[in-house]
């Protein structure tokens, strides 16, 4: 058959993905796309999801090319439709170790980069204008909130996943609940917690030299590994 | 036909497609949309195109069968599938149960056209 018995990998996947997706007419394109966006951010193996969304766009690809529809192929239905798909496919297990780390090391990273760069570039500005006192430290709640990042992502899965297939209407008002209640948790937060937060004494300058030596681990641990 | 008509039609199907998938796949390795041409040819029109899929992917999930996305010298990468040790026992068990359940149901059929009166049995007879 001439096949080369070499795997695609997710990214190989992903860039064929985007070119061939191209081919497609509007109508088929938005119907697709809807698909591609809610199996994405399902809860199963990525290699899975994009080797399907391959075979999926490579066969409305074909039905096109014979004047069928994406609707004549995958039925009126694509919410459904991917439903099945994705009750068809092993589940990724609700809890992996190696993505929950991959997320709290990333959250770290960059909190203690911002905190870093907030004080060496921000707060000076910030004292001469307003007389705003530079915190000694980096506040630790920052822990917390890399420890929970991983449920946050989830919720954003969730939303993405509750919304792709409703109209453009619903999705701007559900878009604007959620950005509400993402603001509301921020100022909660910062109103009722932010005096009460011990502070981790480092000076900016080591704040920046643990966002790196948080970021080296990152990149040697997650080189390799399939997170997602 | 009517909505539990319907219904009824679509959980039968959703077996005997099973069965038709392990049987095209025990021939040749072979990829989705020709797979689904494949089906279309021998008859089977009722069944949506995009409907292979999900069977795909459960049977992938049974272990009956693996799919291997390989990169082709001639023509675009593909996921060509194949039948497992598990999928040749799946098949057999398959076409036991269907020559069974054939034979049954083409014998109660027969019956009922009997009982109906001499006209229906000869035109099933016949």
């Amino acid at each position: 058959m001439g096949l080369s018995a070499r795997r695609l990998s997710v990214d190989e996947m992903v860039a064929l993905n985007n070119q061939r997706r191209l081919q497609l007419n509007e109508e088929n394109l938005k119907y697709y796309e809807d698909m591609l966006v809610y199996l994405r951010m399902s809860p199963v193996p990525q290699q899975k999801a994009e080797e399907v969304l391959l075979e999926m766009l490579d066969h409305l690809r074909g039905a096109q090319g014979e004047g069928r529809t994406a609707r004549d192929v995958f039925g009126d239905d694509p919410q459904r439709y991917c439903e099945e798909i994705v009750r068809s496919m092993e589940r990724q297990p609700l809890f992996s170790f190696s993505r929950y780390a991959f997320i709290f090391l990333t959250v770290l990273y960059v909190g203690f980069f911002v905190d870093g760069l907030f004080r060496l570039l921000v707060y000076p500005l910030l004292e001469r204008l307003f007389a705003a006192s530079r915190p000694d430290g980096l506040p630790m709640d920052l822990f917390v909130i890399a420890a929970l990042g991983p449920l946050f992502v989830e919720g954003i899965m969730f939303f993405m996943r509750l919304t792709t297939f409703k109209s453009r209407r619903k999705q701007v008002v559900l878009m604007f609940f959620f950005q509400l209640l993402l603001i509301g948790v921020f100022v909660l937060w910062n109103v009722l917690l932010r005096e009460a937060v011990p502070v981790l004494p480092v000076s900016a300058w080591a704040s920046l030299g643990i966002g790196l030596a948080f970021w080296l681990l990152h990149k040697g641990l997650f080189k390799r590994a399939e997170i997602f | 036909m009517t909505e539990t008509g319907s219904k009824n039609r679509s959980q039968l199907l959703k077996g005997v497609l099973e069965g038709c998938v392990l049987a095209l796949l025990a021939r040749e390795e072979i990829y989705g949309y020709e797979l689904s041409m494949k089906l279309a040819a021998h008859g089977l029109l009722f069944v949506r195109e995009g409907s292979i899929y999900p069977v795909l992917l459960r049977l992938e999930k049974e272990r009956l069968i693996v799919g291997t996305l390989k990169a082709s010298d001639s023509g675009p990468p593909r996921k060509y599938y194949r039948l497992t040790e598990e999928g040749k026992q799946a098949l057999a068990v398959f076409q036991a149960e269907w020559t069974e359940m054939k034979t049954a149901v083409e014998r109660i059929l027969r019956q009922g056209g009997m009982s109906d009166g001499a006209e229906r049995e000869t035109a099933v007879g016949g």
